[in-house]
C-alpha cells in the first residue's frame, strides 16, 4: 500500500475528544494538500470522523473549519504554489477558500464504525481502556472490507496485547502522539515483533509527512514518556513523604515544596505535580494501573489520589539567582547557562538544593532502568522525548556532561 | 510656478496598527469616520473660520477596504463649509497622496479655488494582511501580475528589486545599508508621537534589520522589518493662493510655498526596465528641481516614499544624491540623518510613521511643512530654505514631487 494512495481514505476514531480531534486535524492538513495536488485530482479523499458522542462531533467538525482556515492563511505561499495550475485561483483569498472548501467536503462524521469500512488507515483514540480499545479493534476486524492498517494512540498500552486480542496480527501499530498532536513534534513509534513491515514503513513516512520527530520504544508498557513520567512521579511521593516526616508538614505543603524544587532547581516549564495535575490525575492513575498490570510490578500504583493532588501556595519562594524556564527557552546561550547552572547545583548543599540533585540523579536512573528493560536502546532516545515531548531544556546527557565537567575540573 | 501655492495647516492623525501599543486587533478600532474627522477638525482648528472653496480627498482602496465609494460625500462630513461646493475623489495607489496635492494645485492655478482642503486616508486593519495583500495588488496590473507574484504581493516585487539591485552591487554592503535605513526609520519614528513605530523601543533595530529574510512565510531577499507596516490613517492640509493666505490672515512663517511640481506617469502594463533604478522617479525628480531651479544640494529636507526599504535605497539613487549602487554608503556614511547633508524621513518615513496608502503623499507634506515652518517633533537644523517630497504610485509608476520653500 503506497502511503499517497492509503491517505484517500482515512479514519479517525475517538476525534470528538482533545487528541483525537488535534490527530484528524493533522490528517485533515495533509489530505487536503494531497487533493490539491494536479496529479491527484481524479482521486477521491475521504475523512471519517467516528464518535460515540456525535453531538461533540459537531462542534469538532466546526473547529477543524477554523483550524483549517488558520492553517491556510498561515501557509498561503505553499499554497499558492500547489495551487499554480488552477488559473481561476487569483487572489489569496480565491486561494484559501478553495482550500477550505476541499477540506470541509472531505469530513464525514458518524457515531457507527460501519462508516468507516472503506476507511485504508484507521486511527484510533478513543478512551485508555484495555477493553475498549479490544472490543472495537473486535468490531472493526468484523468489519473488515478491505486490508487497512490501525494506529492506535495509547500512551501506555502493550500494543501486542492490543492486537493479539482482537485478531489484527501484526496491522495495528502504535503511533503515539503527544498533547496537542498538531503542536507537539515528538512521536513514539511501538512496533512489537511481527508488526507489518510495509506497516512500520508507512507509519514512519506518515510520521515524517506530517512533521514529527519519531522516537522508537519497545513494546513494553508505559513506552518512554510515561516509561519516564510515572517512575519520577513515584520517586517524588517517596520525596514528599520524607519531607512530610523530617518537617512536619501537611502533605499539600509538602507537595507543593517539592513541586516548587522540581520546577525551579531543575528549570523546567511544570514542578512534577503541576504536570500530572494539568494531564489529569485519572489519566495518570489510570496510565499507572496499565504499568502495574503489564510490567507485573505493583510499585506503580504505589500512590494515592492525595499524594499527587497539587494545590498552589501563597507562600511561594522566589530563588532570584536561578534562572527560569521562561527565561531561557529562547534564549540562544540556554546551553551554556544550564550547564552552568547544573555544575553550581552539584556543589550546593542547602536543604532544597539536596532534594533537586535527588531529582537528577533518580532521573539517570530512570534512563538506565528503561536502557536495562529494552525500552529504549540508548539514552538520547530518552532525552528526545524530554526535550521535545515534556518541553525540558537538557537530558540525562546534559546532566553527565556537567557532572563530568566538575569532576575533570577538580582531578 | 505661475502663481503662489502655499501650503498650511496640516495634520496627520496617528497612524495605527500593530506597533502602537494601543493596537489588538481582537479589540474594536477607530472608524475610518473618527480618522476623517480627526484630521479635519485639527486642520480647520488651524484656520479659524476661514472660508474653503473646494475639497479634494484621496484614498487607494477604500471601496475594498471599508467598502466605501463616492468619497467626495464625506468632505461635507468632515467640514460643513464644504456642503454646495465642489469635491472630488483622488486615486493614485500609495501615490494618491500626491496627486491629491498636485490637483489642489491646479485648482490654486486655475483660479478656480484659493483655498483648497486637501486630506488622504486608508483604512488597511480592516482585514488580516494575507487578503490585504490581494488589495495592495490592485496598485499593479492585477489580471497580468497577481496569479504569478507572491502571497504577499508587493513586498514580493520590491523583493524581485533588491534581488537584482544585490546581483548587480553584492548583497552584503546593500544589506547593512537597509538594515540602517530601518534603523534611522524607527529612531526617528521614537521623535513622533503620532507615528505608528513611536512605541518601538527594541535596543537591538540595526541587528533586526540584518535579519535573514524567510522565504517559506514570507518573501525571499527582504525581512519584515525592510517592510512598511498596515495601517490606518489620515493626514489633511489647506492650500492657499495668494488671496486665499490673504483672507486666512495667517503670517508667512506659517506656510511654505509650494514652487514646483514634477509629476510623471509611467505605462502599468509594462514591466520596469532596469529593477535597478526608480526611472519614472527620477524623472519626476528631475522635472520638479528643473522647475524650481534648484539643485538637489540645495534641498534641506527629503521625504521619500520608503514602502521599503530597497526603495529608500533606490530613491536615493534615482534623486541622484548617490551613485547607482551606492545609496548604501550614502547612508551607513550618516547622509540621511538628522545632522547629514540630508536629513531625510525625519517624520520615520513609510518604514516609522506608517503607510496608510493613501495617505502617505499628503502626510509627507504635513512633515515637510512642519520642518520648515520649525514646528517639526523632530526637528532639524536647515541649512536651505527648501524642502522636496517625493510620493511614488504602485511598482514606480505613479510619481509626484514636489519643492517646497519656507518662509519663516
Amino acid at each position: 500500500m503506497k502511503l499517497d494512495d492509503a491517505l484517500t481514505q482515512v479514519a479517525v476514531v475517538g476525534a470528538a475528544g482533545k487528541m483525537g480531534s488535534g490527530i484528524a486535524l493533522l490528517l485533515l492538513e495533509k489530505m487536503a494538500q494531497l487533493s490539491v495536488e494536479e496529479s491527484n485530482q481524479q482521486k477521491r479523499y475521504s475523512l471519517f470522523l467516528i464518535d460515540t458522542n456525535d453531538v461533540a462531533l459537531l462542534d469538532t467538525k466546526k473547529q477543524l473549519e477554523n483550524q483549517i482556515l488558520r492553517y491556510a492563511e498561515k501557509n498561503i505561499n505553499h499554497l499558492r504554489k500547489l495551487y499554480s495550475y488552477r488559473s481561476d485561483l487569483i487572489s489569496n483569498r480565491e486561494v484559501i477558500d478553495t482550500f477550505v472548501s476541499t477540506a470541509r467536503d472531505m469530513i464525514y462524521l458518524d457515531s457507527d464504525l460501519i462508516h468507516a469500512k472503506k476507511a485504508n488507515l484507521v486511527f484510533e483514540s478513543i478512551v485508555e481502556d484495555v477493553e475498549k480499545k479490544i472490543e472495537l479493534f473486535k468490531k472493526f476486524m468484523a468489519l473488515q472490507e478491505n486490508s487497512k492498517y490501525y494506529f492506535s494512540n495509547t500512551s501506555a498500552i502493550p500494543i501486542k496485547t492490543l492486537s493479539t486480542s482482537s485478531g489484527m496480527d501484526g496491522n495495528l501499530i502504535g503511533f503515539h502522539f503527544y498533547n496537542p498532536p498538531p503542536v507537539q513534534k515528538v512521536l513514539e513509534l511501538v512496533s512489537p515483533p511481527h508488526t507489518s513491515p510495509e506497516l512500520i514503513k508507512l507509519a514512519k513516512e506518515l510520521a515524517a509527512q506530517l512533521g514529527k520527530i519519531v522516537v522508537e520504544s519497545a513494546d513494553i508498557a508505559g513506552f518512554i514518556g510515561n516509561g519516564y513520567l510515572i517512575r519520577e512521579l513515584l520517586f517524588a511521593v517517596e520525596l514528599v513523604k520524607e519531607m512530610q516526616k523530617n518537617k512536619h508538614i501537611s502533605i499539600e505543603e509538602a507537595i507543593f515544596k517539592i513541586d516548587h524544587i522540581s520546577q525551579s532547581y531543575l528549570i523546567r516549564p511544570m514542578g512534577i505535580f503541576q504536570l500530572i495535575n494539568y494531564i489529569g490525575i485519572d489519566t495518570v492513575i489510570n496510565i499507572a494501573a496499565v504499568m502495574t498490570r503489564y510490567l507485573n510490578d505493583p510499585r506503580f500504583s504505589k500512590f494515592s489520589r492525595a499524594e499527587i493532588s497539587y494545590k498552589p501556595s501563597p507562600l511561594s519562594e522566589e530563588d532570584s539567582n536561578i534562572p527560569t524556564w521562561k527565561m531561557l527557552v529562547k534564549n540562544k546561550d540556554a546551553k551554556k547557562i544550564i550547564r552552568s547552572h547544573l555544575e553550581w547545583l552539584e556543589k550546593q548543599n542547602s536543604p532544597d538544593a539536596i532534594i533537586a540533585k535527588k531529582m537528577l540523579h533518580h532521573l539517570k536512573k530512570i534512563a538506565d532502568e528503561l536502557i536495562h528493560l529494552g525500552v529504549i536502546r540508548t539514552v538520547s532516545a530518552l532525552d528526545i522525548v524530554l526535550k521535545e515531548g515534556f518541553h525540558h531544556l537538557y537530558g540525562v546527557e546534559e546532566i553527565y556532561h556537567a557532572q563530568k565537567s566538575l569532576c575533570d575540573s577538580r582531578v | 510656478m505661475r502663481k503662489k501655492v502655499y501650503v498650511t495647516a496640516g495634520y496627520n492623525t496617528i497612524y495605527f496598527g500593530s506597533g502602537r501599543k494601543e493596537f489588538d486587533p481582537n479589540k474594536p478600532m477607530p472608524s475610518f469616520e473618527h480618522y476623517l474627522k480627526d484630521s479635519a477638525d485639527h486642520t480647520l482648528a488651524q484656520i479659524g473660520d476661514l472660508p474653503i472653496d473646494e475639497g479634494l480627498i484621496g484614498s487607494f482602496m477604500s471601496g475594498q477596504f471599508i467598502k466605501q465609494a463616492n468619497l467626495p460625500g464625506f468632505l461635507p462630513f468632515m467640514i460643513p463649509n464644504l456642503r454646495g461646493k465642489p469635491c472630488t475623489g483622488i486615486e493614485g495607489a500609495c501615490g494618491t497622496g500626491g496627486r491629491s496635492i498636485a490637483m489642489g494645485v491646479r485648482s490654486i492655478l486655475s483660479e478656480l479655488s484659493h483655498v483648497v482642503f486637501v486630506t488622504a486616508f486608508e483604512m488597511q486593519n480592516t482585514m488580516k494582511a494575507v487578503y490585504g495583500a490581494d488589495l495592495l495588488a490592485g496598485a499593479a496590473y492585477y489580471n497580468k501580475e497577481r496569479k504569478l507574484g507572491q502571497a504577499f504581493f508587493f513586498p514580493g516585487l520590491f523583493a524581485e528589486r533588491a534581488e537584482a539591485y544585490f546581483k548587480a552591487y553584492g548583497e552584503e554592503h546593500a544589506r547593512r545599508g537597509m538594515a540602517k535605513w530601518y534603523e534611522q526609520a524607527i529612531l526617528n519614528a521614537r521623535k513622533n508621537p503620532h507615528a505608528q513605530e513611536f512605541h518601538n523601543c527594541n535596543k537591538e533595530l540595526f541587528a533586526l534589520g540584518m535579519s535573514a529574510p524567510n522565504p517559506e512565510t514570507f518573501i525571499p531577499f527582504l525581512n519584515a522589518y525592510d517592510c512598511s507596516k498596515v495601517s490606518d490613517g489620515a493626514s489633511s492640509l489647506i492650500l492657499l493662493s495668494e488671496e486665499g493666505l490673504q483672507r486666512s490672515g495667517l503670517p508667512k512663517d506659517k506656510v511654505v510655498e509650494i514652487v514646483s511640481l514634477g509629476e510623471a506617469e509611467d505605462d502599468i502594463t509594462q514591466p520596469p526596465e532596469n529593477l535597478t533604478q526608480l526611472s519614472t522617479t527620477q524623472l519626476a525628480v528631475e522635472k520638479a528641481l528643473r522647475e524650481a531651479r534648484l539643485n538637489k544640494e540645495q534641498i534641506a529636507v527629503l521625504e521619500i516614499h520608503d514602502c521599503f526599504s530597497i526603495t529608500a535605497l533606490l530613491a536615493l539613487e534615482a534623486i541622484g544624491f548617490a551613485e547607482p549602487g551606492t545609496a548604501s554608503a550614502f547612508i551607513l556614511d550618516g547622509n540621511t540623518a538628522a545632522n547629514g547633508t540630508v536629513p531625510t524621513n525625519l517624520s520615520g518615513g513609510l518604514i516609522g510613521f506608517g503607510h496608510p496608502t493613501g495617505a502617505t503623499g499628503v502626510r509627507q507634506m504635513v512633515d515637510l511643512w512642519q520642518q520648515l515652518t520649525h514646528k517639526a517633533p523632530n526637528q532639524a537644523a536647515l541649512k536651505t530654505p527648501y524642502g522636496m517630497m517625493v510620493s511614488m504610485g504602485g511598482n514606480d509608476k505613479t510619481v509626484t514631487a514636489i519643492v517646497v520653500k519656507s518662509h519663516s
